[in-house]
């Protein structure tokens, strides 16, 4: 049987920022393959995320200070960078989701269906 | 803000210094697909599949990368420091033309920045002082001459006119200051004491003169005469110090940027004005505001004439406030300040043409760059990058060549050139951006203009590869060819002017002097304040100073003369019929020894004798071929100052000054009967003479007559040479550059159209020709292009001779001589700049071009 082409959902920048911040809040520090994964699992869609995307995204947020990236091993002993949230990280984390609801709730009160 | 700031820092230190991100990431991606392989391997795929499958879900290891360094620094800044380095590659593969092209540009950027520097220092800035628009220097005087000092009298009446809100009073002396090396002379000056706060001046340390009690014993000292003789003393303040003989404590240093009245004034002693005192001065007043120069002078005239009666026929009248520069000066600097510019564009043009000579060779390189998908403005800027990383480095080098030159500039212009402005010859930021902003326009051009092309044509084409012609293309030939015969003009109209400039010199230094000037002082003494105002104590005190004088070592003879004035009109003799003749005459009364001491011949008659008649003169030739043309006119008579005088004697002309000497002067000597208000005393040294501080220590101790100043006679010479001197080397340097400039150019690009030729030389030598006929048509080119260059330079210095000739000393442009050694020079220059070339055309072997296709 024919595999279903499934939808992504396009990720703009700034979404995907917040994401790697509040997975990394939530899983703690994590290595760039257990976050691309772990955000394939979680998402109902698939993001449109190949695993590079994920790369400069790390990288905007550890020139920001909001993440700190350490080598380190795995369980299974392969060299990884580990990253985890720093302080500024989580205050960041704060505004940043202030203002992914207050976009989120503009885009929905415009699109929202008989308004 | 913070996290924005931190990212840019980091991505600017990352385009810059990527070696440790990259290894970084490196690493992180193959811990990425390692990862992910053991994830797929676990989940049942093999291991090749796994790798596979890893980089697919990867995005592209390469991929990954690009968009990590996209985010991690700036794409534009990556990109442009490859093109850096690429440039800097280039450019060193052709280390020759590059340090050539950088060479010359350093020339002409720090050549025209320290010339527009000191052009802007000495003749187009304002006076360096505030308010210098209504700074006037003032003297009472009228059509016939005037009075250069005027009474403390009229200072002080001056000082109350509504004309001026402030009168000062200067007054220039030497000075001899006892330093710990011995006494030396030093240019200094008696002034009031509110000149400094007129002047706006404040000192480097300690204060000026109260202008409310007088200061009689100190004095100001500036701060080169303080570093030089005084070594800098910390405790300088207050020290005492002896000038002429007196002690005097300091008060204050001035720095070495304050200049008045001269350029190298060091000492200024204070001077009380009271309108009784005795004394003059010279004066410098700053005009009221609101208040025209005019009024301000005719109210100055009223007060004159009330306060002293004897200025009724005088006039105040402005004077300038530095020493006026002679019309060779005025006509020399800007002439000269032209050869820099010609030189300058010489340079330009020399880099432009190389520039594009050598990037024209690459035109097939930039083709292929184009069909490989290079844009054209990727290539733009890859050249652009070379012409500015050259323009750069010649840029940077001509900044510090134009800040030595400019630092060297003060000690190596004569004096003339130095005396004639009080502004500080300091870097001139305006001339300098100009100068590099030329500099790089000129080297970006040549570098845009071959890839603009070459780019245009591939996209015509379509096939880079095609072209193979065998011999220079048309389109960048007539550009090139243009700039060599614009440089060979230039260079050219720079030799003619090099060649006038030289034979001036020459032609200067050969000048008769009409007396010997070598071992011999004149001696200028006042007895103004002297006290001494009878006729008979004035000569008394005369015979004791020459006693003096010549009681000191090495001082063989010494005549008295002084100024009898300068006198305007129509002469005429006492021959029958005979019609007045306009001369001006300066008349000057001297000792029977004068003549004999200055080496002056006399050519018929006799001297004075020490009892002679009244009404004997001497005349200089000018006067006896006027008045008494092809006749001896020794016994003749003509009227002058309203009585019959009998001519004894006839000299040859002596002349002071060699370059600015009118020839309407003619020279006339009387008896001399004692000293006046100003006498000068001329001495002859056996040997050597000595030192001004030795004749200003012995005239203190002598008398109360004032040694004014002295002149060593055979330095004058010497400076009165240093004009035209200095004018002949800086246009024969300036020639020389542009001659080697043209010479390069010529060079550089015949020898890269040689090359581009060799397979029509080949051709050429295949169907017979022989090396010499291959010679003969790279000669024929170039010296075509040279012919076309001396013909134009020369129509270039036919247009401007008269210009030429203003600054030149009985020299023509159109000299038969200096004619024929500019075409020689310019033809020899240019054949042996074609040498090499020739040969190398003339040894291409058609063999050897068939084992290269």
């Amino acid at each position: 049987m024919a595999s279903k082409q499934v939808e992504k959902v396009e990720l703009i920048q700034g979404a995907l920022d917040l994401i790697v911040l509040q997975a990394l809040v939530t899983m703690g520090p994590q290595h760039a393959y257990g976050l691309a994964a772990r955000l394939e699992q979680v998402a109902d869609h698939p993001l449109m995320l190949n695993q590079g995307t994920l790369y400069p995204a790390l990288v905007r947020l550890e020139q920001q200070g909001w993440i700190k990236g350490e080598w380190g091993r795995t369980e299974n002993n392969r060299d990884a960078k580990f990253y985890a949230i720093t302080k500024a990280g989580s205050k960041a984390i704060e505004k940043q989701s202030e203002r992914w609801y207050r976009l989120a709730g503009l885009v929905d009160r415009l699109f929202v269906k008989g308004s | 803000m913070l996290p924005r700031i931190r990212r840019l820092w980091l991505r600017l230190v990352h385009s810059f210094r990527p070696e440790r991100a990259e290894r970084d990431l490196t690493r992180e991606v193959a811990s990425h697909l390692a990862l992910l392989e053991d994830e797929l391997v676990s989940r049942g795929l093999s291991r090749d599949a796994a790798y596979t499958e890893a980089r697919k879900r990867l995005g592209g290891a390469q991929a990954a990368k690009h968009q990590h360094r996209d985010a991690r620094s700036f794409r534009w800044l990556d990109e442009l420091l490859v093109d850096a380095k690429y440039a800097v590659r280039r450019l060193r593969s052709r280390l020759g033309t590059t340090a050539l092209a950088i060479g010359m540009l350093a020339v002409a950027v720090g050549l025209s920045t320290a010339m527009f520097t000191i052009v802007d220092a000495l003749i187009v800035r304002a006076l360096p002082f505030p308010h210098a628009d209504r700074l006037t220097g003032l003297y009472m005087g009228n059509d016939r001459g005037g009075q250069g000092s005027v009474s403390l009298g009229i200072l002080a009446a001056w000082r109350g006119s509504p004309g001026f809100d402030r009168v000062e009073g200067i007054t220039s002396q030497r000075m001899v200051v006892d330093t710990d090396s011995g006494p030396v002379s030093h240019p200094g000056a008696v002034v009031t004491p509110g000149l400094f706060d007129l002047l706006g001046a404040a000192p480097l340390r300690g204060r000026v003169f109260d202008t409310q009690t007088p200061e009689p014993d100190a004095v100001v000292i500036g701060a080169t005469l303080w570093r030089t003789a005084f070594d800098a003393d910390e405790h300088i303040l207050g020290r005492t110090i002896r000038l002429d003989d007196q002690p005097y404590f300091v008060i204050g240093v001035m720095p070495a940027s304050f200049r008045f009245p001269e350029r190298d004034t060091s000492v200024w002693r204070g001077r009380e004005v009271r309108a009784a005192a005795d004394g003059r001065t010279q004066v410098v007043a700053r005009v009221a505001p609101g208040v025209p120069e005019a009024d301000a002078f005719r109210l100055a005239t009223e007060l004159a004439h009330a306060t002293d009666p004897a200025t009724a026929e005088l006039y105040a009248r402005k004077d300038d406030l530095i020493r006026v520069p002679d019309t060779y000066y005025l006509r020399a600097v800007p002439f000269v300040a032209g050869a820099v510019a010609l030189v300058v564009v010489v340079l330009c043009a020399n880099v432009s043409s190389l520039l594009l000579t050598r990037l024209r060779a690459r035109r097939r390189e930039f083709g292929v760059c184009a069909a490989l998908g290079a844009s054209r403005s990727r290539l733009l800027r890859q050249t652009a990058m070379e012409s500015l990383a050259a323009g750069g480095v010649g840029t940077a080098a001509g900044v510090a060549m134009a800040w030595n030159l400019v630092s060297l500039a003060e000690s190596l212009l004569p004096e003339a050139f130095r005396q004639a402005s009080l502004n500080p010859i300091d870097l001139d930021l305006r001339a300098l951006v100009v100068s590099v902003a030329v500099g790089l326009v000129a080297t970006s051009v040549a570098g845009a203009a071959p890839v603009w092309l070459a780019t245009r044509t591939h996209a015509r084409t379509g096939n880079p590869l095609a072209e193979r012609g065998g011999t220079e293309s048309r389109s960048g030939r007539g550009v090139t060819r243009a700039l060599l015969v614009t440089e060979v003009a230039l260079a050219c109209a720079l030799l003619v002017g090099a060649s006038l400039m030289v034979r001036s010199f020459l032609n200067v230094a050969a000048i008769d002097r009409g007396f010997d000037p070598r071992g011999m002082v004149r001696l200028w003494f006042s007895f103004e304040e002297s006290g001494i105002t009878d006729p008979a104590g004035r000569r008394a005190a005369a015979a004791t100073l020459r006693g003096e004088m010549l009681a000191l070592p090495g001082v063989s003879n010494a005549a008295w003369s002084t100024d009898e004035g300068t006198f305007f009109g129509s002469w005429t003799s006492d021959l029958p019929n005979a019609s007045p003749v306009r001369l001006v005459l300066e008349v000057d009364a001297v000792d029977p020894d004068y003549f004999a001491l200055h080496g002056i011949e006399l050519i018929r008659g006799r001297a004075f004798s020490a009892t002679e008649a009244p009404g004997a003169v001497i005349v200089g030739e000018t006067i006896a071929n006027a008045l008494w043309p092809g006749i001896d006119p020794v016994g003749h008579t003509f009227e002058w100052a309203k009585r019959q005088v009998r001519v004894v004697g006839v000299v040859r002309e002596p002349r002071q000054s060699l370059i600015n000497e009118s020839r309407e002067f003619a020279d006339m000597f009387v008896p001399f009967e004692g000293p006046r208000r100003y006498v000068w005393l001329s001495v002859r040294c056996a040997v050597s003479c000595p030192s001004e501080g030795v004749f200003r220590q012995r005239t203190a101790q002598a008398t109360r007559a004032s040694l004014v100043d002295l002149t060593y006679l055979d330095d004058a010479l010497a400076k009165d040479l240093e004009q035209p001197r200095a004018s002949a080397v800086l246009v024969l340097t300036f020639a020389f550059v542009g001659l080697m400039a043209s010479a390069g150019g010529l060079f550089s690009v015949l020898s890269h159209a040689v090359q581009e030729r060799r397979r029509e030389f080949g051709i050429r030598s295949a169907l017979g020709a022989t090396p010499g006929a291959i010679a003969r048509v790279v000669y024929r080119e170039g010296l075509t292009v040279g012919g076309a260059g001396l013909f134009v330079g020369a129509a270039l210095s036919g247009a401007f001779a008269s210009t030429l000739e203003s600054v030149s000393y009985e020299a023509s442009a159109s000299d038969p001589i200096g004619v024929t050694i500019v075409v020689v020079t310019l033809v020899i220059t240019i054949v042996l700049a074609l040498w090499f070339p020739a040969r190398a055309a003339a040894n291409t072997h058609p063999a050897l071009l068939l084992k290269e296709e």
